[in-house]
């Protein structure tokens, strides 16, 4: 058993398994749905799913992988699908008509491993829209597999599709120009230039697949048959290369009808200029839909009429009554009583804040915010803001695909550092883990500052991003400038645009939203559990005393702010509404805002730090955004004094 | 010439890819040496964008520098 890479866990694979493999917006995850019933995140975007689903088709187990160009060492993606594929015994390649130059280098791929693979050919109906023809008989001749014309979003095909998976066989075609193989997949012949140096350790390699694999050199396979690792794919991706066009030349008759309006709406989304001006109104638009109409309207509805206006008073009367009566029954005593009730109901109450925190604040907001996600993901423009932006990045060491993670970390920082692993290097998944966990406030936080920010008025509110963004630019500039290596450069297809599927969109935000609830919702739970123990043993007054100097002399907020903080080491939203109740002047409503901005990455944010980049940097990131956050408050503080004469 | 030298909406033949694993990556996506590709949106000091056939890709600035090219008329 080879020893397996360190963040992967191995996957298990059931036997009798079938793998979807595809490129990224191959429709693979719908078809994924359609076989089994299972509904996948998909994305209009390359790479953001990396996680591998599992589900049921008859006997077969199905399994979907992350969308992948071709299978070999060199990102996670690529290596996770690889690492599944090696196991798999039949393959269900989904390729996407419209782009077979593309695409077909994976076919081809998988049918040199020796594979037994059927081929979805998807999209039909968009290559009749334009006009293209494809001889369908003459690919499955050419290629030696069975293709199969689906259109998986309306279902067209996939009944055909279901009928062929008994039938999946290894191309007739397997032999390539570079080696031959014997009949047990062993290998024979060589006549690569270098070979003879190799040809020793490759005989150890009983499987075809891994055998294909190390002929390209894959670090992977390399490294557990003991081979030295310089080999490189380049010659057999030129020649896979040629035999794609040449194969696309044979089948497909290019059509006359150009996407017109699409391709000019995609020019006009990374224009130097008119690009800039779009992302201005889709920010603008944001801000109407969910920092206006959600996070004021519906969450003044929602936190402010339903949770304080019935739901609480409802609970707490009840909760008291029978805590009360049982205390009667039983002989109780009080002090025990009160703690209880203190714990239920009281001011961090579990029944009480919690309830109305999670479902009257966060989830509005919550919703509003994943649905705004999923349309710039469906519709194609997320990898072209990440074109716009690039040039920016590139200056905080990140390259455009940063901004994937990045915006994820609106919604949910601890989602968003599991999504840095789509980055390149170990620099830019540091450098971008680090921003995200000292600068980027996520939903539940933006939800809460938001709704105190109000408070503060339009002068406040402008200083207090632009704080924010200055410290967001400065941070990664330093990093940039004092981490040491390189960070790579930006390689991304552009997927076309499309109208974005309302079931999709609906599913997506429902999958995200559900998840984020129930984390969000449990540290929350634990948290005003905590904070009510705490307050009930004294040790919160020890705490609060301790702190106070800080908060008080330095940063000149009132004493009972030690609570916010101490609150916000286990989530900073809560933290934040923590100054929920406190009578703040606009400064000192300013100087807390953004020392909890800055303060410590909720509990499960760090944990998944502490596993993706390791205790050191987990702990730096850690400590240092507490002396951060009150180093940068107290200057706010200090520097306000400064103009003002205090 | 490099593809630095060349200016936006520019049809240029591909001559080398010089940086290897960019090369290889650009395999994958259906590109190679040789083709006739379009470049648009050149946003100077920053990212561009390579038209082929039916895919655009858009590239980071450092890889200007890395592919080779001659001026292409047809």
């Amino acid at each position: 058993m080879p020893s397996c890479h360190d963040e992967q866990k191995e996957f298990a694979l059931k036997k009798k398994n079938i793998v979807l493999v595809g490129n990224p917006n191959s429709g693979k995850s719908v078809v994924f749905h359609s076989l089994t019933g299972i509904y996948t995140l998909v994305s209009n975007y390359p790479g953001t799913t990396l996680s591998i689903v599992q589900g049921h088709y008859k006997e077969h187990s199905v399994v979907d992988t992350p969308g992948v160009y071709g299978l070999s060492s060199i990102n996670v993606e690529e290596k996770t699908t690889k690492d599944i594929v090696l196991k798999a015994d039949k393959i269900l390649n989904v390729v996407n008509a419209m782009h077979l130059e593309r695409e077909l280098f994976l076919t081809l791929q998988l049918i040199d491993m020796g594979l037994p693979l059927v081929v979805a050919l998807n999209f039909m109906d968009e290559v009749e829209r334009h006009g293209i023809k494809i001889d369908l008989d003459k690919l499955s001749h050419l290629l030696g597999v069975k293709v199969i014309p689906i259109v998986a979003i309306k279902n067209k095909g996939i009944p055909e599709l279901r009928k062929s998976l008994n039938l999946i066989k290894a191309s007739t075609k397997p032999l390539f120009n570079y080696c031959q193989f014997n009949t047990s997949g062993a290998f024979n012949t060589f006549n690569y230039s270098t070979a003879n140096a190799y040809y020793s350790g490759f005989s150890a390699i009983k499987t075809r697949r891994e055998l294909l694999l190390a002929l390209e050199g894959d670090t992977d396979i390399m490294k557990k048959y003991s081979l030295p690792a310089d080999l490189s794919p380049e010659i057999i991706y030129t020649e896979r290369r040629r035999r794609v066009n040449e194969i696309t030349e044979k089948v497909k008759a290019s059509g006359s009808k150009k996407d017109g309006f699409k391709k000019r709406l995609g020019s006009f989304m990374v224009h130097p200029v008119y690009g800039f001006l779009f992302l201005a109104g889709v920010l603008y638009l944001a801000y109407l839909s969910i920092g206006v109409f959600v996070a004021q309207t519906v969450v003044n509805f929602t936190e402010k009429t339903i949770m304080q206006g019935y739901y609480v008073p409802l609970v707490q009367k009840s909760v008291n009554l029978l805590i009360n009566s049982i205390a009667n029954i039983f002989s109780i005593p009080n002090w025990l009583n009160d703690a209880v009730a203190n714990i239920l109901t009281g001011e961090f109450g579990i029944l009480t804040m919690t309830v109305a925190y999670v479902f009257g604040l966060l989830l509005p907001l919550v919703i509003g915010f994943y649905l705004f996600l999923a349309l710039m993901e469906d519709s194609g423009y997320l990898p072209r803001l990440a074109f716009l932006i690039d040039k920016f990045l590139v200056r905080l060491g990140l390259n455009g695909k940063a901004i994937i993670p990045l915006i994820l970390g609106f919604g949910c920082v601890t989602m968003a550092t599991i999504t840095t692993r789509m980055l390149n290097t170990k620099r830019e998944k540091t450098i971008a883990s680090a921003l995200l966990n000292f600068a980027v406030p996520c939903s539940a936080q933006l939800a809460v500052i938001t709704a105190l920010i109000a408070f503060a008025g339009g002068f406040f509110t402008l200083t207090y991003v632009m704080i924010i963004v200055s410290f967001f630019v400065a941070l990664g500039t330093v990093l940039n400038r004092f981490i040491p290596g390189n960070s790579s450069s930006l390689v991304l297809s552009l997927p076309s645009l499309q109208v974005p599927q309302i079931r999709n969109i609906i599913l997506k935000t429902f999958v995200r939203t559900k998840h984020f609830l129930y984390e969000a919702g449990l540290w929350f739970l634990i948290g005003a559990f905590l904070i009510s123990v705490l307050q009930l043993t004294g040790i919160l007054k020890f705490l609060e005393n301790l702190i106070e100097p800080v908060v008080v002399v330095w940063m000149g907020l009132p004493k009972k702010a030690a609570l916010a903080y101490i609150m916000g080491i286990v989530r900073r939203d809560f933290g934040a509404a923590g100054f929920y109740r406190m009578a703040l002047t606009q400064i000192q409503l300013l100087v807390a805002l953004v020392s909890i901005t800055l303060f410590v990455p909720c509990i499960a944010a760090i944990l998944i730090l502490y596993k993706e980049r390791g205790s050191k940097i987990a702990t730096l990131i850690w400590a240092g955004t507490i002396i951060t956050a009150f180093f940068v408050g107290g200057m706010i503080f200090r520097i306000w004094g400064l103009f003002n004469g205090i | 010439m490099l593809l630095s030298d060349t200016t936006s909406s520019e049809k240029v033949k591909l001559v080398e890819i010089k940086d290897r694993s960019l090369k290889i990556h650009l395999l994958k996506l259906g590109i190679q040496e040789g083709d006739v590709v379009t470049i648009s949106h050149k946003v100077s000091h920053g990212p561009f964008i390579l038209q082929h056939k039916s895919q655009e890709i858009a590239l980071g600035s450092k890889n200007l520098s890395q592919i080779e090219v001659r001026h292409y008329s047809n």
